[in-house]
């Protein structure tokens, strides 16, 4: 009963309330501050740029997946203080990169090398195999062991031809430890299972990174790509170390700073 | 880690330790003997060859259970011996399939987990390597029993033997009419091979469909459960391939044997994966129920000579370290998990008196922080500040308070993290926090390692620059 009384109260209390039929086209009405009615790009008027700074935010998060935005570099990348914090020792997953001087980094990043023909004949053939999202892993995956690594002409060729937004590739492809966005001069896998813990894989990749971490500026142009990988699969002979694909048993501290010295370092010396 | 001809030299040519395919003298012997059920036909079975394996009662199972049997009746019989998932959390697989056979959505997908998040267990890859068709056969009947249309097997890319072989087994099966159009009467069933990349996060059951639907590997907010919206929106049932190996032995003399064997709560075996300091290393199956200092002394037949046990990493990376008296302890999901352990990947691993715990710890969570998906921030930011406290204690750098800020950090991951890779990834800190909490004492305040055998990782200028 009171229930009844209440929600009629409500009915009557509109009966005599202010009415609230709009005539719409004559009378519009006011929304709210954060409406957004129907997008388009804003300039900034005292630069004349863009004031869209494409994030693809937008992009990802349609929910029919309607929004395409194609971009291009406007300005470098900003130059990063030498010794950045979390590049350095903290996370060893990260390339070596961040140890080297600036010079010469942006453009390589900004522009790489196009592809040699028979390389962009193999990224023709797996690109025209594609089947979108459901192989999207195995795409990537192929193009990596055709050339080594994934350009962003080919992550743009892919999202082309599939119809997978370009956020979306760029995010699988960043996702995978072993996806590499650019060529690596050198690659070094350390063994990571616990066998070649308790052979004493510390010591060793300690004495890598000391040993990268005093050379690595006399390299430039070039990316050493360090990486804690999966297990190597030969735990009798711990601890396991694999260098631009050879593969190196029951190293020693010392052995492992030879290796680095002889093997990824030796290459640094061109002028 | 691409796939590389070189590799399968290199695999066979490998001494006997973690190589799934090597049945040598020195490998560990199982408790039970004649009596296996999950390992019952490996070794002297052709995994390159379905005639092999129908000759030894394969696809008899499926065959029984799409003839005789009604869907609910092998789910009853899968709830009658209790068959519990293999994967680590143990849930009642009849009861996964209850709930997603109740839904009245179709088509229905079912995933087998072959992927073995844990580098350094080897039960999944065995499985494909020595015995595809079980595996095949087990999903057959589970999709039988849900009524999924869709199965897919969801396993590691880097390794080329067991792939070859999966891929192999499943052709044969599709040319002898197994799988396909129709084999379950009203409606068919179609399976298909998802090669994953490799990261310890894609074996997590939400970032696993990720991957499937192609799309960045990260776990997702649980409810709602797979099992009502799950691989692009289908109710969706996920089993790990241990679990759907054990269907075809389990549905063969309706669970009289499975049901003979295990403990109390948990009925069945489970793949070990040995490892460390160990008289023999490599994969055994062992019941439930059996206490850890059993699996050591009599299947692994005690310690390498030379070495005294110290702590039991049980588990795989997520699992917790137990000392020697916690030893009899049985091998059981409620039992470790009152100890601080996981059954997780089935790894056991033995550590002698040589390692230090403390920088064991520092090694696992450098791993799981690495491996981290970052998408939620005790995940992400958490193991990174617990990571980097371990690291500052095993270079001698640790300060006083530093175990009572871990111990603060370590509960609030524990209880906020998204999915359960980055909560458990405080075991081992937590475990050996409280098994061994003098080694981290004598890191700490008298600045030595009890063992001698700590490498620093940071330098002085190191702290002074970075605070963590």
């Amino acid at each position: 009963m009171k229930g009844i009384l209440s929600g009629l109260g409500i009915t009557i209390g509109h009966f005599v309330g202010k009415k609230v039929t709009r005539f719409y086209p004559y009378e519009k009405r006011e929304m709210p501050p954060r409406t957004r009615g129907l997008i388009k790009l804003v300039r900034n008027e005292e630069t004349g740029n863009f004031n869209c700074e494409a994030c693809l935010f937008c992009e990802k998060i349609c929910p029919p997946q309607c929004i395409t935005i194609r971009y291009q570099q406007a300005t470098d990348y900003r130059p990063r203080p030498f010794l950045a914090p979390n590049g350095v020792w903290g996370n060893f997953k990260r390339p070596v990169r961040s140890l080297l001087s600036n010079e010469g980094r942006p453009e390589k990043y900004a522009e790489q090398e196009p592809l040699s023909t028979d390389e962009a004949a193999q990224v023709e053939g797996i690109l025209s195999e594609a089947r979108g999202r459901e192989d999207l892993f195995g795409t990537l995956q192929k193009i990596q062991a055709a050339i080594g690594y994934l350009p962003r002409a080919t992550i743009e060729q892919l999202a082309e031809s599939t119809s997978v937004p370009l956020s979306d590739v760029y995010s699988a492809a960043t996702s995978q430890g072993e996806f590499r966005l650019a060529p690596a001069a050198s690659d070094i896998v350390l063994c990571q299972c616990p066998a070649c813990y308790l052979g004493g894989m510390t010591a060793v990749a300690t004495a890598i990174r000391r040993e990268l971490g005093q050379a690595a500026r006399d390299i430039l142009r070039e990316e050493i790509v360090c990486a804690s990988g999966e297990c190597l699969d030969t735990c009798s002979l711990a601890p396991v170390l694999k260098v631009d694909g050879q593969t190196y048993a029951g190293v020693t501290p010392q052995q492992a700073r030879q290796i680095v010295r002889e093997k990824v370092l030796g290459r640094g010396d061109r002028q | 880690m691409s796939p590389n001809p070189k590799e399968k030299e290199r695999h066979e040519s490998l001494p006997p330790s973690q190589s799934a395919n090597t049945s040598r003298a020195s490998s560990p012997r199982s408790p039970l003997g004649d009596k296996k059920l999950i390992m019952q036909r490996w070794g002297e079975n052709d995994p390159a060859s379905i005639d092999d394996y129908l000759a030894r009662d394969g696809y008899s199972a499926l065959r029984f259970a799409v003839k005789e049997m009604k869907p609910f009746e092998v789910i009853e019989e899968v709830a009658k011996v209790r068959l519990r998932g293999r994967g680590g959390a143990g849930f009642p697989v009849a009861e996964k399939w209850e709930i997603a056979a109740a839904v009245a959505k179709a088509p229905k997908v079912i995933i087998a987990n072959a992927y073995g998040a844990d580098p350094s267990a080897a039960g999944d890859r065995a499985l494909l390597e020595r015995n595809p068709h079980q595996l095949i056969e087990g999903l057959a009947i589970a999709a039988y029993a849900v009524g999924a249309e869709r199965g897919y097997i969801y396993c590691r890319s880097n390794l080329a033997q067991a792939l070859g072989r999966l891929q192999q087994a499943l052709q044969q099966a599709k040319e002898r009419g197994l799988v396909g159009e129709g084999v379950f009467g009203t409606h068919g069933f179609t399976i298909s091979i998802v090669p994953a990349p490799v990261a310890f996060v894609n074996g997590e059951e939400t970032a696993l469909l990720a991957v499937i639907e192609g799309t960045r590997p990260m776990p997702r907010q649980r409810p709602p459960y797979p099992a009502e919206i799950g691989l692009w929106g289908l109710p969706t049932v996920i089993n790990n391939a241990e679990t759907l190996a054990n269907l075809p032995p389990l549905i063969r003399d309706r669970g009289k044997e499975f049901g003979a064997v295990g403990s109390e709560k948990t009925k069945g075996t489970k793949l070990l994966t040995l490892q460390g300091r160990l008289a023999s290393n490599g994969l055994v199956e062992v019941p439930f129920g059996m206490t850890l200092r059993r699996v050591i002394d009599s299947v692994a037949g005690g310690t390498r000579q030379g070495a005294t046990l110290k702590a039991v990493q049980v588990g795989g990376p997520i699992g917790g370290c137990l000392p020697v008296d916690l030893l009899d302890t049985p091998l059981d999901y409620e039992t470790l998990a009152e100890v601080g352990a996981t059954v997780g990947s089935g790894s056991l691993l033995a550590l002698d008196r040589e390692t230090c715990m403390v920088d064991f710890a520092r090694f696992r969570l450098t791993y799981l922080q690495n491996e981290a998906c970052g998408r939620c921030i005790p995940g992400r930011l958490g193991t990174n500040r617990i990571n980097g406290i371990l690291e500052a204690i095993v270079s001698g750098l640790g300060k006083k308070g530093d175990l009572e800020l871990l111990e603060e950090l370590a509960a609030g991951v524990r209880e906020s993290s998204l999915c359960g890779l980055c909560a458990l990834a405080t075991q081992p800190l937590l475990t050996t926090l409280k098994y061994f909490r003098d080694d981290y004492v004598a890191h700490v305040e008298e600045k030595r390692c009890p063992t001698g055998k700590c490498t620093p990782v940071r330098t002085e200028a190191f702290r002074r620059n970075k605070v963590l």
